[in-house]
């Protein structure tokens, strides 16, 4: 479990609600695509303040999105391939990888609209670990950002389907 | 590929592209990274291209507002991840995966559709690290909207 959840309490909000004056800090947080500040396919920390979502690789801040910007954010779930295990595996057993690639990471997955700078409508994919994924979805809930769940979601089987699809507004969005 | 009310666009070219967010149809059953990956390979293959002088994304503004303006717009309407292991372990296009799109190309300024087509592919994994990601399957359908836009906005 890399994900850990930290109400970063400060000083002055201890004991107060957490939408007054807490953080929210979620580790590990896998940037699957989407946000061109960040790393593709990496792992990177999210931090949800009230205003804004901050996202750390290292002790780099990679992008600030102000919660303005968001014009949705869609819950569902994901899986992704365990490639870097089945590879260890394949190296030391040579031809277990076959087994490990049955198997999929399950994870949350929150998807988000949001408007960039330069005006570009750009959307993000992010999977965090179980249950973070619903914990960073209330806190958007509670900034103001509209959340909705994904219109279908399934459990991904082991030949290798995948996650959810998000709710469509329109079948072409002009 | 099936093309519906194909326009025969004679003279008129659009030197300015836009990538709207591909989106992915309830049913289609994929997951919301593959429309955003195809939106990526589609804006990726247009600039290289280098046949367009403005390859832009959906809500971004021409430096020239008087130029013609295409707009690309699509929904994934259905996908099959298949099996990497399958692909790895088997080959010979066992556990592919497969992608259907219906695209549109849309003049920007009137909201006329221009063209409007289905575009399949499929991703055997070959050639590709332990049988590929099944998204990979993008790719190759990206090549082919552009060859599409190639053979009709230029």
């Amino acid at each position: 479990m890399l994900c850990i959840l930290v109400p970063a309490l400060t000083p002055a909000g201890r004991g107060q609600s957490a939408s007054a004056a807490a953080g929210l800090e979620i580790k590990g947080v896998f940037h699957v695509i989407g946000a061109p500040e960040l790393p593709r396919g990496r792992k990177c920390d999210l931090a949800l303040s009230d205003k804004e979502a901050v996202f750390t690789s290292g002790a780099k801040v990679r992008l600030r999105l102000p919660f303005t910007s968001i014009q949705r954010a869609i819950v569902g779930s994901g899986s992704r391939d365990r490639l870097g295990a089945a590879i260890g595996v394949g190296m030391l057993s040579g031809i277990g990888e076959i087994a490990v690639l049955t198997q999929k990471k399950q994870a949350d997955s929150v998807t988000i609209d949001y408007t960039a700078p330069s005006g570009a409508n750009l959307r993000m994919v992010l999977q965090m670990d179980r249950p973070f994924g619903g914990a960073c979805a209330e806190w958007l809930k509670r900034a103001g950002v509209k959340v909705e769940q994904a219109a279908t979601t399934r459990e991904p089987a082991a030949t290798g389907a995948t996650g959810s699809a998000p709710a469509p507004e329109n079948e072409t969005k002009p | 590929m099936m093309t519906f009310g194909a326009l025969a666009l004679g003279a008129a070219a659009y030197p300015i592209v836009t990538v709207d967010q591909f989106e992915v149809k309830a049913d289609a059953k994929a997951p919301p990274e593959i429309g955003v990956k195809l939106t990526e390979d589609v804006m990726k293959k247009l600039t290289g291209s280098k046949k367009y002088t403005s390859v832009l994304r959906s809500g971004e503004k021409p430096a020239d507002a008087d130029a013609k303006v295409a707009r690309i717009a699509g929904t994934i309407v259905s996908y099959s991840a298949g099996s990497r292991a399958m692909r790895y372990a088997v080959g010979f296009g066992a556990g592919k995966s497969k992608i259907i799109v219906h695209v549109q190309f849309i003049d920007a300024a009137s909201g006329k559709v221009l063209l409007e087509s289905d575009i399949e592919n499929t991703f055997s994994g070959n050639f590709s690290m332990v049988g590929g990601d099944s998204s990979q399957v993008t790719d190759g359908l990206a090549k082919k909207i552009l060859a599409l836009a190639n053979k009709n906005f230029l």
